[in-house]
């Protein structure tokens, strides 16, 4: 069987791919792994302070067509989101929108997770370094 | 064993009370041929002594008769064994000489088409309960299915099973060969001994795990194996996948 249309767009040409600095604080970043074929995808955030909304996003997958596509679709979908609006994004519209087969439905599972991961990456970076600055604010 | 439910007794027992004729029987169950799918329930009260190669199970008072035959369908057990993951394998496979002796359907050519088909039947039915039994994937496998445990790895939970550690280390590492593919010897050797180590790791741990469940036969420890199942097919993948870059590049 070959791959839908979107999933060749998004293969041939993937969007946002790239790198972020992780140790940036307003950069959260999603490492996550599929058990069932040793794909990788890392998604990345960067996260306008002051509207609390997703200024930018990046991502590097090494895996099949499907998982590339699912992360370079997602990217292009959480820019310009809130963080509450990213997390409520669910794999079964990736696989609408990908028209993805059932075979292919983990590498939509991993977009999901990918973002999660990225979001509470950044707001525990986030609560970790508001609470050291009340302990500096202490001294 | 077979088991016999409280409610299948009550049942009996109602029967043979109501009923002068059957008074003071014994239940015969057997497996017989014919039926939609080849073979059919059989269940019948009868007031002869059980025959010396019946298997007789008692419960409440009541007998319960089963000949060798059909006993094999009944138990589910073929071999007799207890359902554990380390098995006397050579007993099992002397039974199972044994029973093909007995049961192998060239002995059945001279009994009628009906109980041919049901000799085949049963043949193909303990070849496959032998393959399960040698196999030692297999095995382990059957015995979580048994319990309802299946290590289905499309669950979404099979996240928390992935080492974070390694899957950096490979993301990093193919990131490395996809911008450098001659510079990344090194790393390449450093994962591949943390990959091993890991895979090595999950394999004691796995079977930790299935000498204390022989022992204790705590149902907790066999979601403990399933999820460490999944890591290691998550890992063998990952080996899988390693190779193949590594080749390519």
């Amino acid at each position: 069987m070959s791959y839908k249309q979107k999933v060749l767009d998004h293969y041939e040409n993937p969007r946002n791919v790239g790198s972020m600095d992780k140790n940036a604080l307003n950069v959260g970043t999603g490492l996550v792994g599929a058990p069932e074929c040793g794909d990788v995808m890392k998604l990345q955030v960067e996260i306008d302070e002051l509207t609390g909304t997703i200024k930018d996003a990046k991502f590097k997958t090494f895996g099949c067509g499907s998982a590339i596509a699912s992360s370079s679709l997602v990217t292009e979908w959480i820019k310009g989101k809130s963080l509450e609006e990213a997390m409520s994004i669910r794999n079964t519209q990736i696989v609408q929108e990908l028209s993805l087969p059932p075979i292919k439905i983990h590498c939509s599972v991993l977009a999901e997770d990918a973002i999660k991961l990225a979001i509470r990456d950044y707001l525990n970076k986030k609560s970790k370094n508001s609470h050291l600055n009340k302990e500096d604010s202490k001294i | 064993m077979i088991q016999v439910t409280e409610k299948a007794i009550n049942e009996i027992k109602r029967i043979l009370s109501n009923d002068p004729t059957v008074q003071g029987a014994h239940l015969r169950v057997m497996v017989a041929g014919g039926g939609c799918s080849g073979m059919s329930y059989k269940l019948g009260f009868e007031k002869e002594l059980p025959a010396p190669t019946d298997k007789v199970f008692e419960k409440d008072g009541i007998k319960i008769l089963v000949d060798a035959k059909s006993f094999l369908y009944l138990s589910g057990n073929v071999f007799g064994i207890e359902r554990k993951f380390k098995i006397d394998f050579n007993y099992v496979e002397s039974k199972y000489y044994e029973l093909c002796k007995v049961l192998h359907p060239d002995r059945f050519i001279q009994s009628g088409e009906a109980a041919l088909k049901v000799a085949h039947e049963r043949m193909s039915f303990l070849n496959l309960a032998f393959q399960v039994l040698k196999d030692e994937d297999k095995r382990r496998n059957y015995l979580l299915k048994l319990h309802g445990i299946c290590p289905d790895l499309n669950q979404k939970d099979s996240l928390q099973e992935v080492p974070l550690e390694l899957t950096e280390a490979w993301f990093e590492l193919q990131d490395l060969l996809s911008e450098n593919p001659t510079q990344v010897h090194e790393k390449t050797i450093a994962f591949l001994k943390s990959l091993k180590q890991t895979q090595d790791e999950t394999q004691i741990k796995i079977t930790e795990c299935e000498e204390n469940y022989d022992q204790s036969l705590d149902r907790a420890l066999l979601e403990e194996i399933a999820k460490l199942l999944k890591k290691q097919n998550y890992l063998n993948s990952l080996e899988k996948d390693f190779y193949k870059k590594i080749k390519a590049s």
